[in-house]
C-alpha cells in the first residue's frame, strides 16, 4: 500500500489526488506530473513546525500549477509522516528514491532530519534544498546536492549578542538542547559574545525532551547574568521561560531561538512572553518595513505580500510562522534550479541552484560552492504588548528594545 | 506596531516625569524633562536623523527619560498630513521641535512663532524661506543644513564620471520644494561643460509622479531630490535597480539598498550635529541667535555591485575617493 500523502490539503489528500488526476486528464497534451517526494514531521516533537514548513510547499506547489507547472507538466507532492525520527525519515527518503522514483525531492524539516537524509538524497544526486535546517556542519561534509536557505544556526542570535554588547552587558549565560542545531547556534552565540568582550558565565547542555531544568536554572540564578539566551525548540523555549520565572530570575535580557516566533509562545505564556527576545529568519511584517524609515525593503522579500495573502486565503485557520516561508521559498528555489536547467537532470539541477543569487519571498538567496547560505538576513524581535516587534538590525527596526526588561513582579 | 489615525502616524512619545538636567541645582530640584517634538515625513520613528539627534544628545549628557522626552510624528510622504502634526505638537506643549527635511519645517515654522525649531535635510534655508539668513536666523529658528544646493554639481559629475554615456539626466521633485529647485538649478549650471541635459520635472501627486516615471529611457540616468515627499527617492531607487537606470542619490542610506552612488550629508551625523544646537537651546540660547551651520560630515558612496549590474566601469580616482564602497 502507498502511504504517501499527495493532496493539497492534509485533510482532504484523496480529493485534492482525484481533482489533480482529473486536470492532468483534461489536458489533451498531459504529460505525467513531475513527482516531489518529502518526509514530513506530521507527529512528535517537529509536528507544529513540519505541518508548517509542509504549508509552505503545497502553497508553492500550487501556485506552480495554476500557473502551468514546471517543464510544461503538472506538480504533484508525495509525502508521508517521519514522525519526527531520523531513522523514519531516511528511510520515507530511501523508499522515495529508490522505490517510487520521485523526480525531486523537498527536504524534511530540523536539522538532524536534514544530515540523516542528505545522505540518502546525496547517493542519488538528488538536490535538496534545506528548508528547515541551519546547521553549518550539514553543508560542509563535502556534499554536492544540497543547499542551504537558511541563514546558519551561529548567527541566530548575533542581534541579542549586538544589543546587549552596546548596551555594557558583560556576562551571558547560555542553555541548548544538546542536539546538532541548538548546539550550533550556542557554538555561534558564545564565539559572537566572546568577540564582543562579553564573559560567557554558564553554557549548559540538556537533553532533548527535558522538562524540568532545575539544575541548569540553579547554575544561571547563582551565576545572575546580564543576559539569558536559550538555543530551544517550542517545548523547552516554553518550559526554560516557565522556570526562569519560578525562580525569579532576572536578566536585563532573555532570548529564545525556535518556537518563540510562533504566535502559540505567546497564547501560552501571556504576560510572561512580553520583553522575551526571539530569532527570525523571516517576519510577514519585513515587507512593509523601512530601512531608516525611509527606503522600502519589499523588493529584497519579492511576492512577499502575494504569499502571505494566499496564506490567509488557503490555511485561515493556521498561523503564519517562518517555516512556512521557507517551506515556500525552498520550493521556489528548487523550481527555478529545474526551469533553469531545462529538464530534470540531476546535475543541470545542481549547477544551475549552485548558479542562483536571487531573491524569493523568504528573502536573498546566494551559496557558496559547498551549497552553504551565504546571503540570507536574520532579524532579532521582542515580545512587544503581544506583538513580535522588530528591534535589530537597527536600520529596519521600527521601534526601539524594551530594555532592561523589568524583573518578574513588575512586568 | 504603530497604528494609524488618520492621516497622522504617531509613534511612541512616552512621557515620563523624572529629574532634569545635570547641573547641582536642578539634581537637588528635580523637575520634569524637556520634551522634544519630532517632525518629519518618514514612514517609521526610526529615521536616521532622529536617531542621530537621540545619540548626540546622549552623549551630551542628556538622559532619555530623565532629561529629555520624544514625541515622534511622522507623516508618511504625505504633504497634506505635516501641517497637521506640526500643529498637534505645538498643542501638545512640546519644548523644542526637530525637523527633517523642508516640508516639516516649514510646517513647523507655520504652527508657531514662540516654540524653537531646529531642522535638518533643509537643502537651502534661504532660498527655502526658512531664514532670512544662515549667520543670524532670526525668529524662532535654526539648524543644520544639508548643503543639497552646493552639492548638486558635484553630483552630477559624479552621474557623468560613472556613466560617461549619459545625455539626459531627469529630475524629478516636488513642485513645493525650494531647495530640489535651486539644486536642479546648480545642476543645470553644471550640465553644459559636463554634456548632459537637465529633464527638470516637478511632480504634485502621485499620479504625476508614475506618469514622469514612465518617460523615462533606457540610457537615461537620475538625480533624485534629498526630500521625501510623495516617496520620489525610494521610487526613483525601484525605477533605478528594476530598469537598470543609473541614479546618484542624496545620502548613502540609498547606495545601501541598491543605489548607484550618492554624494552628500550622512542624516545620523546631520541629526547628532543638530544635537548640539538643541543643547545649546534647551539651556538657555536663543534659537534664532544660533548660525545655521552646514553638515559636517558630507559622504560618498558607491555600490559596486550595482555599477556591475548596469554595466559600468568604476574609475579609480572614485573609488580612492569614496568614504563607503558597497560591494
Amino acid at each position: 500500500m502507498n502511504r504517501f500523502h499527495t493532496g493539497f490539503k492534509k485533510s482532504m489528500p484523496v480529493l485534492a489526488g482525484i481533482v489533480l488526476a482529473a486536470a492532468i486528464a483534461a489536458s489533451a497534451h498531459a504529460q505525467a506530473p513531475i513527482r516531489i517526494g518529502a518526509s514530513v514531521s506530521q507527529t512528535g516533537s517537529f509536528a507544529n513546525l513540519g505541518q508548517n514548513q509542509l504549508r509552505g510547499f503545497q502553497l508553492c506547489i500550487k501556485e506552480a500549477n495554476d500557473r502551468g507547472g514546471v517543464l510544461g507538466r503538472k506538480l504533484q507532492l508525495a509525502f508521508e509522516d517521519d514522525r519526527s525520527q531520523a531513522a523514519d525519515a531516511v528511510a520515507v527518503y530511501e523508499k522515495l528514491l529508490g522505490q517510487e522514483k520521485v523526480d525531486l525531492v523537498f527536504s524534511p524539516y530540523s536539522s538532524p532530519l536534514t544530515e540523516a537524509v542528505a545522505n540518502v538524497t546525496e547517493k542519488h544526486r538528488m538536490s535538496m534544498v534545506g528548508a528547515g535546517a541551519a546547521t553549518t556542519s550539514i553543508f560542509k561534509k563535502g556534499r554536492k546536492y544540497i543547499f542551504m536557505l537558511l541563514s546558519p544556526a551561529e548567527v541566530y542570535l548575533e542581534g541579542l549578542i549586538d544589543l546587549a554588547s552596546k548596551r555594557g552587558l558583560k556576562t551571558l549565560a547560555i542553555l541548548y538542547e544538546d542536539t546538532l542545531f541548538p548546539k550550533a547556534i550556542a557554538q555561534g552565540t558564545i564565539e559572537l559574545a566572546k568577540r564582543r568582550g562579553m564573559n560567557v558565565v554558564v553554557a549548559e547542555a540538556y537533553p532533548a525532551k527535558t522538562k524540568d531544568f532545575a539544575p541548569l536554572i540553579k547554575k544561571v540564578k547563582a551565576a545572575n547574568p546580564d543576559v539569558v539566551a536559550a538555543a530551544t525548540y517550542f517545548d523547552d523555549a516554553i518550559a526554560i521561560t516557565r522556570q526562569l520565572k519560578a525562580a525569579d530570575i532576572n536578566p536585563k535580557m532573555h532570548a529564545v531561538t525556535v518556537g518563540g516566533d510562533l504566535p502559540k509562545f505567546h497564547e501560552l505564556l501571556g504576560g510572561d512572553a512580553e520583553f522575551v527576545y526571539g530569532a527570525s529568519q523571516w517576519l510577514p511584517e519585513l515587507v512593509t518595513l523601512r530601512a531608516g524609515g525611509l527606503i522600502p525593503i519589499a523588493r529584497q522579500y519579492p511576492g512577499a505580500a502575494e504569499f502571505v495573502a494566499a496564506h490567509q486565503k488557503e490555511f485561515p485557520d493556521a498561523g503564519l510562522s517562518y517555516h512556512t516561508a521557507q517551506g515556500y521559498a525552498a520550493c521556489q528555489i528548487l523550481l527555478e534550479g529545474v526551469k533553469r536547467a531545462g529538464s530534470l537532470d540531476r546535475d543541470r539541477i545542481r549547477d544551475a541552484i549552485l548558479k542562483l543569487d536571487t531573491h524569493t519571498a523568504y528573502g536573498a538567496f546566494r551559496v557558496d560552492s559547498d551549497g552553504f547560505q551565504t546571503a540570507h538576513k536574520m532579524v532579532l524581535f521582542q515580545w512587544q504588548d503581544g506583538k513580535k516587534v522588530i528591534v535589530w538590525p537597527e536600520e529596519l527596526a521600527a521601534d526601539r528594545p524594551r530594555f532592561p526588561t523589568p524583573p518578574w513582579g513588575k512586568r | 506596531m504603530l497604528s494609524m489615525r488618520g492621516d497622522l502616524i504617531r509613534a511612541f512619545g512616552t512621557l515620563v516625569t523624572v529629574a532634569i538636567l545635570s547641573s547641582t541645582a536642578a539634581a537637588a530640584q528635580p523637575t520634569k524633562p524637556f520634551r522634544i517634538g519630532v517632525l518629519n515625513e518618514a514612514w517609521a520613528a526610526n529615521h536616521p536623523a532622529v536617531e542621530g539627534l537621540r545619540a548626540g544628545l546622549r552623549e551630551l549628557g542628556f538622559e532619555e527619560g530623565r532629561d529629555v522626552v520624544y514625541d515622534i510624528r511622522f507623516t508618511q510622504g504625505k504633504p497634506e498630513a505635516t501641517p497637521a502634526a506640526a500643529e498637534a505638537l505645538v498643542k501638545a506643549g512640546v519644548d523644542l521641535i526637530f525637523t527633517s527635511n523642508e516640508a516639516a519645517t516649514r510646517a513647523a515654522k507655520n504652527a508657531t512663532r514662540t516654540v524653537p525649531i531646529v531642522f535638518t535635510l533643509v537643502g537651502d534655508p534661504v532660498i527655502g524661506g526658512i531664514v532670512r539668513t544662515i549667520a543670524k536666523p532670526g525668529e524662532n529658528l535654526t539648524g543644520v543644513s544639508s548643503l543639497t544646493t552646493e552639492l548638486a554639481a558635484k553630483r552630477l559629475e559624479l552621474l557623468t564620471l560613472l556613466a560617461p554615456k549619459v545625455r539626459r539626466v531627469w529630475a524629478i521633485h516636488h513642485g513645493d520644494d525650494p531647495s530640489s529647485i535651486a539644486a536642479i538649478w546648480t545642476a543645470e549650471a553644471a550640465a553644459k561643460q559636463l554634456k548632459v541635459e537637465i529633464l527638470s520635472r516637478p511632480v504634485y501627486n502621485a499620479e504625476q509622479l508614475k506618469h514622469a516615471v514612465k518617460s523615462i529611457r533606457p540610457g537615461d540616468a537620475l538625480l533624485p531630490p534629498e526630500v521625501g515627499t510623495l516617496d520620489i527617492p525610494a521610487a526613483l531607487l525601484e525605477l533605478s535597480i528594476s530598469s537598470r537606470i543609473p541614479a546618484v542619490f542624496a545620502t548613502s542610506l540609498y547606495v545601501g539598498h541598491g543605489g548607484l552612488v550618492s554624494y552628500g550629508s550622512d542624516y545620523y551625523a546631520e541629526g547628532a550635529q543638530a544635537a548640539r544646537l538643541v543643547a545649546k537651546i534647551l539651556r538657555g540660547a536663543r534659537a534664532g541667535d544660533l548660525p545655521v551651520e552646514g553638515a559636517d560630515r558630507i559622504d560618498l558612496a558607491v555600490n559596486l555591485k550595482t555599477a556591475t549590474s548596469l554595466g559600468l566601469a568604476v574609475p579609480r580616482k572614485l573609488l580612492l575617493r569614496a568614504d563607503t564602497i558597497r560591494r
